[in-house]
């Protein structure tokens, strides 16, 4: 068995970096945080999406030197930055001298003295996501806290500051345009119906979670059909996406909850229900709303992993977090 | 067509049980395992057994049918991805050739291939070609090596395997 070690050794150098984290990538990260405040009726005004991305963003940072661009939309007000600032607020939008008050309520964007609304709409996010060349060992993440359409996911923002309308993105336009880019990309959606994201064949598992399979994976009725299919299928089936990673907050058919009381820290309503998870997974601490910088191995697949052990079993029979990666799990830190 | 392929299928195995001798076998195996992906090639360690109770031996030939359940470990990093570790299991046809010390088999390989525990299954076809020494009347040392094609990526095993069983 020890003789393999260095074969394998031997092999790894043989082609190209055999670095875990390759040196010199360049990490860019757009966020996206739409609280519909303009719902009138059309959906709801959501309360968490803000500091879902504030707290990422933060968390983010601590791998280093990042390329940022952030899209908040809070209270009927559109901003875009390159270096957003966020503060604590209370329940009142009030600023606290510090993140782990016990008044502690979120994190609102605090636009610079003079900024003006950006009136971003998610057309524009998507021109500049275009704009981004990457390479090879580059990592691209775009983050998205806010609703989806039901049934197609399609992520929705409100068109304009003063309108009730929406735009949408569906999810062929959203992959599309990543599948442009070079370099690596990663794509967590805490939205509704974000499950349509992972492609639904016998090589993932994007089904729902069902009071019937009380395990991680498929098991029971759905496995041997998995099998059946793949050994008979005429198709041939492949991962679709190159390079693309998908970390979403529901399965298919499923809704997504902007908060949670899972009994796991004092300000857990204040975040939404996946991404409290997340940030956790990534190494945030939750107790003091704080971005800690960590040296801990990192990769899509075992912030997968976490989310999925601690979530409230209730909870993952309603809103099941999944993962595509196609076999390929990708290392963050 | 099927009915007869099923028919000859049973008169073939009638015949070999008649003039031929009942020579079950297992294989432990373990080495290398090579997943290739868009021009680069992730190393990893996989390890497994394989079982024929489906074996006829005739003089220097036998002709098996094996179940092989190996399991492949994730791989070493590559540019800052890793494949993930996954299991695998197959069925295979195929024969091979002893005399006192050599020995060199071919099979052809079908199965599942489960990238647990993200869930999804695929498929695989495996080729393998293996020599060996014959060390003892049931005991064989054997180099196998395998190339699968699979609905997730293509891969090649470098393995040593320990055969015991069968009969010369």
């Amino acid at each position: 068995m020890k003789i393999f070690i260095p074969i394998l050794l031997i092999l790894s150098l043989i082609s190209c970096s055999n670095e875990v984290v390759p040196t010199g990538r360049e990490i860019y990260l757009v966020t996206i945080a739409d609280d519909f405040y303009n719902y009138n009726g059309n959906g709801r005004k959501l309360e968490n999406v803000v500091t879902d991305q504030a707290a990422l963003y933060m968390q983010i940072q601590t791998l280093g030197d990042i390329h940022v661009m952030s899209y908040i939309s809070q209270n009927g007000k559109r901003y875009t930055s390159s270096s957003p600032i966020y503060v604590p607020v209370d329940k009142n939008n009030v600023e606290l001298d510090g993140n782990d008050s016990e008044d502690f309520n979120g994190f609102l964007y605090r636009p610079k003295e003079g900024e003006e609304e950006s009136a971003w709409t998610i057309y524009e996010v998507m021109d500049y996501i275009g704009t981004l060349v990457l390479g090879e060992d580059d990592l691209f993440i775009l983050s998205f806290s806010g609703h989806g359409e039901k049934d197609n996911g399609a992520l929705m923002t409100n068109a304009s500051s003063s309108s009730p309308q929406w735009d949408s993105l569906s999810p062929e336009d959203l992959l599309a345009r990543l599948e442009t880019m070079g370099g690596k990309k990663l794509l967590i959606l805490d939205s509704c119906y974000s499950g349509v994201y992972v492609p639904s064949s016998p090589l993932f598992s994007s089904d729902v979670f069902s009071t019937m399979e009380k395990e991680d994976r498929w098991i029971g009725k759905s496995y041997p059909n998995a099998i059946k299919d793949a050994l008979f299928s005429r198709e041939k089936e492949k991962y679709p996406y190159s390079d693309i990673w998908i970390l979403s907050s529901t399965g298919r058919g499923q809704e997504a909850s902007d908060s949670l009381e899972g009994g796991d820290g004092p300000f857990q309503l204040c975040y939404g229900a996946f991404t409290y998870y997340l940030l956790k997974a990534m190494g945030y601490d939750t107790d003091r709303n704080e971005a800690v910088k960590k040296d801990t191995q990192l990769s899509v697949y075992s912030i997968y992993s976490y989310v999925r052990k601690h979530f409230p079993i209730y909870e993952t029979q309603i809103q099941t977090p999944r993962v595509s990666n196609g076999g390929l799990d990708l290392r963050i830190r | 067509m099927k009915r007869f392929a099923i028919l000859l299928l049973f008169v073939l195995i009638i015949v070999f049980s008649l003039h031929s001798s009942y020579s079950p076998w297992v294989s432990f195996t373990t080495g290398m395992d090579t997943v290739f992906y868009e021009s680069k090639a992730w190393p990893s360690l996989s390890y497994g057994i394989e079982v024929s109770m489906v074996s006829f031996t005739f003089g220097r030939w036998t002709v098996s049918a094996p179940v092989r359940l190996e399991s492949v470990t994730a791989s070493l990093p590559k540019n800052g991805t890793i494949t993930m570790e996954h299991n695998k299991i197959k069925c295979g046809l195929g024969g091979e050739y002893r005399n006192r010390l050599l020995y060199l088999s071919s099979f052809f390989y079908l199965g599942v291939v489960d990238y647990s525990p993200v869930g999804g299954v695929g498929r695989e076809v495996s080729i393998s070609v293996t020599p060996g020494l014959q060390l003892e009347e049931h005991f064989a040392l054997l180099f196998p090596l395998t190339y699968n094609i699979s609905s997730y990526y293509p891969s090649f095993n470098l393995q040593v395997a320990i055969k015991m069983g069968g009969k010369v």
